[in-house]
């Protein structure tokens, strides 16, 4: 499936309510990093690195996945306003996270979150085991927390404080409830949507759209049949080339055939 | 293509060195937020530990309409706190909610602007100034300016005030500051609610709220006893002590410190027995309370106002007493009030274009400069009787100031909680001693 195709989506997407707090950027947007002169495959990695990050970051801060994609969508959304080349990726995944945990009600120390942010930046980066653990109050500390606190400030303003953002994992839930999914399905389907949290498609697209190409994929990867009909109209997708855009950038991930961490360690490592 | 990828990675490699940072290099240019140079100041309209508010114009090389020329807007600053936990989730909060709340009597963001950062001085925090329409009026104002209200304009003011309330509590909103300072009035005669600073998301599952929150005049009767589990009939006791305040025209429950305040609200509706509030006895000041009978007098002194018989009613009598139980759980809900017949008896409420007015505007900072002006004349003329009322509004300002510390408070709490259930019984002070020390010895260690 060609993105070029996805052009001819626009015109669902003025369908979807966007509001000053969800705006959805089409597919045929040409990202700053790209128009900076970035090839798509290099935004990609350097995406998948920042995301890879937060996500790492928000296991070991004992988040909840919801809020682990809030910052994951903070992140990406900043990218569509911003340039890779300019803004530090690695600081802006830690301010996105640390964004997030305000936002979503799940309120995490600074220094925990700048403290855990360097030791999980050393692993990506294929650091010498065992892994010192920064001190609290030492210099680079300081200046690492001043910089966390720019950077969130500095992207709060960037993204214009509309920071609410809907993820799809409530959307899935309902979804799977109604389509009477078992929770294998589930499982599976929530797993595809933390993968589609790494790549533009959660930028792109409403979460219900999301969602439902979860439960998609999901259900053809475990044969499970769900309804011979089109039934994701129910859920607010009209279009099948929707899922199929949203699917072709989930599986993308997986061609690397390699898991994401080690796959990040060697975008660090280059 | 290759020469890009290998200046991002660089930029990647060169992240061990913290200096080179790029995130600081760049201007500082926005997208979405706009500058503050947009609106030129003319006058400072309120003050308070939650920032100072700004009654401003739009310079008119920035305006798109004539509407916009002729148009005044408040500018709220937003605190820059010097805590160590980077943005406030208080004013985040305050702005998601104002962003999300869309309703007549709810007060309307145009916009949030920032100021301009000069060069890459990182170390000065640029100001974030929400941008709000301009409202003539509010109502601490009003009743100072001692503006009479009929019957009738009172019934509107309350009406629209509840209708406010009632979208916010729809939404799962709780306000957690009603007071007059914080309910507006347009020359139009729309009532708006405004100030979200201390507002919170309602989750039932949620078992600690902060009790620290409200002003004190204002602060229901549970918080005052500790509760941590309240819900939204908080906000119902400031809307019954506000509507008081609209008939005697001076504060129902001025109290100086947490203790008399809640001597004052048990002295007018009694002591409340084990019978009438049965979850009383989870309270945290339970143990503490005397509770030796005691009359319920609200009836008695609401009927002994000298506005009774004139704007005052036993229907509003009786809504009030609805909203100032002292138990939560039987106080009026937000729909029973708006569906009271105190609404629907003669005379009926009035319209909006009917509420009085008064020449210029009328705010409470400006009332406070009046009074302190008063009180510098006063001191110079060696007349040393000193405005009580004065005072007390300013104790009751470091009240608010407190509340700021809302989520920290929080989290202290839960987390001694925690601890003492654990056994581990430990004071706070020689803890904090406890962990400098441990810092110092890392440091030794780091220089040996």
């Amino acid at each position: 499936m060609e993105i070029n195709e996805a052009l001819t989506l626009d015109k669902y997407l003025d369908h979807v309510a966007t509001d000053l707090d969800n705006q959805y950027f089409p597919l045929s947007v040409v990202s700053p990093s790209e128009l900076a002169g970035m090839s798509k495959e290099d935004e990609r990695k350097c995406r998948l690195y920042g995301a890879t990050l937060i996500q790492q970051l928000g296991i070991l801060l004992r988040l909840p996945q919801d809020t682990i994609s809030v910052g994951c969508s903070i992140f990406h959304r900043f990218y569509y306003k911003k340039t890779f080349m300019k803004c530090d990726c690695s600081i802006a995944a830690c301010a996105a996270l640390f964004i997030a945990t305000k936002v979503e009600e799940q309120p995490r120390k600074l220094r925990d979150v700048v403290i855990t942010f360097d030791y999980v930046k050393k692993i990506l980066s294929g650091h010498e085991r065992p892994i010192p653990v920064m001190l609290y109050g030492s210099s680079s500390f300081t200046s690492l927390n001043k910089d966390a606190v720019s950077a969130e400030k500095y992207m709060m303003k960037v993204l214009g404080f509309s920071l609410k953002i809907d993820t799809a994992y409530k959307y899935l839930c309902e979804y799977i409830r109604i389509l009477q999914g078992t929770g294998r399905l589930r499982q599976k389907a929530w797993n595809y949507i933390n993968d589609a949290y790494k790549t533009v498609a959660v930028v792109c697209f409403p979460p219900n759209a999301v969602a439902v190409t979860a439960i998609y994929i999901a259900a053809s990867n475990l044969n499970y049949g769900l309804p011979d009909c089109e039934w994701y109209k129910v859920f607010g997708v009209h279009d099948i080339r929707i899922i199929k855009v949203i699917g072709s950038e989930i599986l993308q991930l997986y061609e690397a055939d390699i898991p994401d961490h080690i796959f990040a360690k060697r975008v660090a490592s280059q | 293509m290759e020469k890009d990828m290998t200046t991002t990675v660089s930029k990647l490699a060169t992240e061990a060195k913290p200096k080179g940072i790029a995130m600081n290099r760049v201007p500082l240019k926005s997208w979405n937020c706009r500058f503050d140079h947009r609106y030129e100041q003319i006058k400072q309209v309120g003050k308070g530990a939650y920032g100072d508010v700004y009654k401003a114009r739009l310079k008119p090389e920035y305006c798109t309409s004539e509407e916009e020329e002729k148009s005044y807007f408040a500018l709220k600053k937003l605190i820059a706190t010097k805590s160590d936990e980077g943005f406030p989730i208080t004013s985040l909060r305050e702005i998601q909610f104002l962003k999300k709340l869309n309703h007549e009597n709810i007060v309307n963001l145009h916009d949030v602007v920032v100021s301009k950062q000069e060069g890459d001085n990182r170390d000065k925090r640029a100001d974030v100034y929400l941008v709000f329409e301009y409202m003539d009026y509010d109502i601490n104002g009003l009743i100072s300016k001692k503006v009479e209200f009929t019957s009738a304009n009172i019934k509107c003011l309350m009406q629209q005030l509840l209708t406010g309330v009632k979208y916010l509590h729809d939404n799962d909103v709780m306000h957690r500051d009603i007071k007059g300072a914080n309910i507006l009035l347009d020359g139009e005669g729309t009532l708006k609610v405004a100030d979200f600073g201390l507002a919170k998301q309602y989750d039932k599952f949620r078992k600690m709220y902060t009790n620290k929150v409200v002003t004190l005049w204002y602060r229901a009767p549970e918080l005052l006893l500790g509760s941590h589990n309240y819900n939204k009939s908080l906000d119902i006791w400031s809307v019954g002590c506000f509507m008081a305040e609209l008939f005697i025209g001076k504060p129902l429950f001025p109290g100086s410190v947490e203790a008399k305040q809640i001597d004052l609200i048990f002295k007018l509706c009694g002591v409340p027995t084990l019978e009438s509030w049965p979850s009383l006895a989870y309270l945290h000041a339970f143990s503490e309370l005397d509770l030796s009978p005691s009359p319920d007098q609200r009836e008695k002194f609401f009927k002994k106002l000298p506005t009774y018989s004139k704007t005052l009613d036993d229907q509003g009598i009786d809504l009030m007493l609805g909203m100032l139980t002292l138990n939560p759980d039987h106080r009026l809900t937000v729909d029973e009030c708006l569906e009271h017949p105190y609404f629907t008896t003669e005379p009926l409420p009035c319209q909006k274009s009917e509420l009085p007015k008064i020449e210029g505007d009328a705010h409470e900072h400006g009332v406070r400069v009046e009074w302190k002006e008063k009180l510098l004349a006063e001191k110079q003329n060696q007349q040393f009787s000193s405005s009580r009322n004065y005072r007390d509004r300013d104790n009751n300002r470091d009240y608010r100031r407190d509340d700021r510390r809302d989520d920290r408070r929080d989290y202290r709490d839960r987390r001694d909680d925690h601890r003492n259930s654990r056994g581990h019984h430990r004071d706070n002070r020689s803890h904090k001693h406890h962990y400098s020390g441990h810092k110092r010895s890392y440091h030794d260690r780091e220089r040996r």
